[in-house]
């Protein structure tokens, strides 16, 4: 997935990489959730619990607090 | 991306036609494509707004707008099939469809994209009227390389799904006017503004409706993990907890550092005053007053001197006098003590005395008992002898205390003293009476000649201030000055060293908790750690959701007057265009005055809407082709060159212009030439009523 261009417009990334350091979270996880979400668009269901655990779990694998 | 085909089949002009079109080339981006007024350059256009987005797509088709804005469904797709009689075309079999095929390919090896292949028909029954239900549209969505399991390829024939997908891959249907742009009808595209919906598409394409979505996703995940185990909202508080200390701890941390700098500073500065004290003092010392003040403090001073004086004085006086006493008193404190030693035996005798006499009657009563007839052994005696006798008692038992010891007082000097404990105590008063007087002496003494002292410095100082010079006068306002600020300081060093310390203490308390806090969390299920991880990420794209809504409308505010500003007329350079919610566009010139754009020339909206679509496409980064009809109409020269030259270096993949002859004349042909891939020529046959394309041709001019 291209990344939409909140995720690349110099002002938003500022902004991002500011509430990522208050949350604690890194911009990696809000990317792949965003991707899940994308390729799940249009779906009728939502089945994606485990992905989201995932990429969570993907998270806490990479050690950030 | 960029459209890589173009398929029509009864549609309006058009019986069976195909653009194919060649995959752009970085230096050239354009199609031409040229068709005399009423020869398929609106079909064109419609067949795209309604292959991508039927009844989405009608609301923005010339004479459908308002028709298809209804909100009930059937009516709408009541007005979608007659809509549809209009772009059918007329003569088609009543077995045919009416088909829109359209393909979007990678426009370079590598992009993320996949090609995607959007195919929808519309149905028609005997006398070509409308198939009644869902019988009468179908859509298909194909993307390249999804497959089934048993190998056919993967439809999204859903309608709504599909609707969904394609959206999500291309553009908002919203958006469809500000890249499938009909220069005839920038009205429209400005009054879309003002309604909102392109605002929100705009956000849409930025990624905002993305985050809100994916908000909404996570909260749904965080109920139901939360399902699974009750100690969630435990975790969640915990990390709200948490996440309160940190931020505390994190602006403690930074007051306390500013505190710390302000002591230092104040240090340095009181230091520095310190320094200037001294030397000041130095100074006065040096010119004959090593302190002093104003002669009133001084003659103050003095008498303060004197009044000290005087009472040492006196009181040494009166030590004196108590001293002469007590001087006289040790000179005879040995005859005292002598004396004391005697009354004492005195003291001794008379309790023998007065124990003999008490007991003389008795003992002589034993010795010579009454009545002498009957005693055996005095009885015969003559009274004569037997008084004798008794005489002769009486002087032994005085001879018991008699003659006193020759050592003893004759009588009690020191009357009120009496007893060996009263006279013990006696001796010890002497004896420190001895040793203290000196001392006592001495002090008094010390302290008369400090106070003697005292008074004659002040006197000093009082004859040095009356004939004190001015500069010593200055030096010693200063040092008044001085004084007060090294205080001052000293007052302010003490309150930020409080302060300071009670921040440390703060944050050693949160720091004490945190702990805990980190404990307990680190003990918590998985699920519960992914609700709460979930949950802080839901935090931040709530937050920045808010925040780009603003960043994109100014970002597009910006790129909208940059493109606007190069192509407008001169008068308009140094003007903004202004997007505010709400309201439509407005052109805010550089003297103030706000002009709204609905109301400007045919030019000037023709103007904004170019440049807002090319904004768009820059800001969302979006690579989608652009496809503009008519885009300068019958402008003046120089703005055709403007326009023009602006299209033609706009950094996209794909940009699809549709012209009449009467527009890109051969001058301004020439102008954008070296930028163009590929021509197509639409011609209508009035033999057969149809039209048709001709790849590889365009308009041939006269030179």
């Amino acid at each position: 997935m291209n990344l939409p261009p909140c995720f690349t417009d110099p002002e938003a990334k500022r902004v991002l990489r500011q509430l990522c350091t208050e949350q604690q979270i890194d911009v990696e996880l809000l990317q792949d959730l965003c991707a899940l979400m994308h390729e799940n668009t249009g779906k009728a269901r939502i089945e994606d619990d485990d992905q989201i655990a995932m990429t969570i779990d993907r998270f806490l694998e990479r050690g950030v607090k | 991306m960029y459209l890589s085909r173009l398929h029509l089949r009864n549609w309006r002009v058009y019986s069976e036609a195909t653009f194919d079109f060649n995959r752009p080339t970085k230096k050239r981006p354009i199609t031409l494509i040229g068709a005399m007024n009423g020869h398929g350059k609106t079909s064109f256009l419609m067949a795209l707004y309604l292959g991508l987005f039927g009844k989405y797509g009608l609301r923005h088709c010339e004479g459908f707008r308002h028709k298809a804005n209804d909100s009930k469904k059937d009516s709408a797709l009541e007005t979608m099939r007659g809509a549809m009689t209009q772009f059918r075309r007329i003569g088609a079999s009543s077995e045919e469809p009416t088909e829109v095929e359209l393909v979007f390919s990678p426009a370079w090896q590598g992009e993320d994209f996949r090609e995607l292949r959007v195919l929808r028909r519309w149905y028609f029954g005997p006398g070509n009227k409308p198939k009644q239900g869902d019988s009468f549209e179908t859509l298909e969505i194909h993307v390249a390389d999804d497959r089934y399991p048993d190998g056919r390829p993967l439809a999204f024939d859903d309608m709504e799904d599909a609707h969904q997908k394609l959206e999500r891959r291309l553009f908002p249907a919203h958006l469809t006017p500000a890249f499938l742009f009909d220069g005839e009808q920038a009205a429209e595209l400005i009054e879309s503004m003002g309604d909102g919906g392109l605002r929100k598409a705009v956000e849409v394409m930025f990624g905002t409706t993305l985050l809100q979505e994916t908000v909404d996703r996570l909260q749904a995940f965080i109920t139901r993990t939360s399902q699974k185990g009750s100690s969630k909202r435990k975790a969640t508080e915990l990390e709200e907890e948490r996440d309160i200390l940190e931020r505390e701890n994190a602006e403690s941390n930074r007051v306390r550092g500013k505190l710390q700098q302000q002591r230092e500073e104040l240090t340095a500065n009181m230091d520095d005053r310190v320094r200037q004290r001294e030397e000041i003092k130095r100074q006065l010392a040096a010119s004959g007053g090593v302190s002093g003040g104003s002669p009133e403090a001084l003659q103050a001073l003095v008498e303060h001197a004197e009044h000290e004086f005087s009472i040492k004085r006196r009181s040494l006086a009166e030590n004196l006098s108590s001293a002469g006493l007590a001087l006289a008193a040790s000179r005879f404190s040995d005859v005292i003590l002598l004396q004391l030693d005697k009354e004492h035996l005195r003291e001794e005798w008379e309790k023998v005395r007065d124990a003999t006499l008490t007991r003389k009657d008795a003992v002589l009563d034993i010795a010579m008992p009454e009545p002498p007839e009957r005693d055996p052994l005095t009885g015969n005696l003559s009274s004569i002898v037997r008084d004798q006798l008794k005489q002769r008692f009486i002087l032994a038992i005085d001879a018991i205390y008699n003659p006193p010891d020759p050592q003893m007082a004759k009588n009690y000097m020191l009357g009120h003293v009496k007893g060996d404990e009263a006279r013990e105590r006696l001796r010890e008063h002497i004896a420190n009476a001895n040793n203290g007087l000196a001392a006592d002496l001495k002090r008094y003494a010390r302290e008369y000649r400090d106070a003697a002292s005292a008074l004659e410095d002040a006197n000093d100082r009082l004859s040095l201030a009356k004939n004190r010079p001015s500069e010593q006068s200055r030096l010693l306002a200063e040092l008044e000055t001085l004084n007060q600020e090294v205080q001052s300081a000293e007052r302010r060093h003490g309150e930020l060293t409080s302060q300071i310390n009670a921040t440390k203490s703060e944050m050693e308390k949160r720091n004490k908790r945190l702990g805990e806090i980190r404990e307990k969390l680190k003990d918590m299920g998985p699920d519960q750690m992914r609700a709460a991880i979930a949950d802080r990420t839901r935090k931040i794209f709530e937050t920045f959701a808010d925040r780009l809504r603003e960043t994109s409308a100014k970002r597009l505010e910006d790129v909208v007057t940059e493109i606007f500003t190069s192509i407008a007329d001169r008068k308009f350079r140094d003007s903004r265009v202004r997007l505010e919610p709400g309201q439509p566009p407005m052109l805010q010139l550089a003297n103030g005055t706000e002009l709204h754009l609905s109301g400007g020339s045919g030019f000037e909206r023709r103007t904004f809407s170019i440049a807002f679509c090319l904004a768009l496409a820059r800001i969302t980064g979006r690579r989608i082709p652009l496809v503009i009809d008519t885009p300068v109409g019958n402008a003046a020269s120089d703005y055709r060159h403007r326009t023009l030259g602006v299209l033609a270096e706009f950094d996209t993949d794909q940009i699809i212009i549709l012209t009449h002859d009467e527009e890109v004349r051969l001058p301004f042909l020439e102008a954008i030439e070296g930028r163009v891939g590929q021509k197509f020529l639409i011609e209508f046959d009035h033999g057969k009523n149809l039209s048709e394309v001709q790849p590889n041709k365009f308009f041939t001019f006269a030179q």
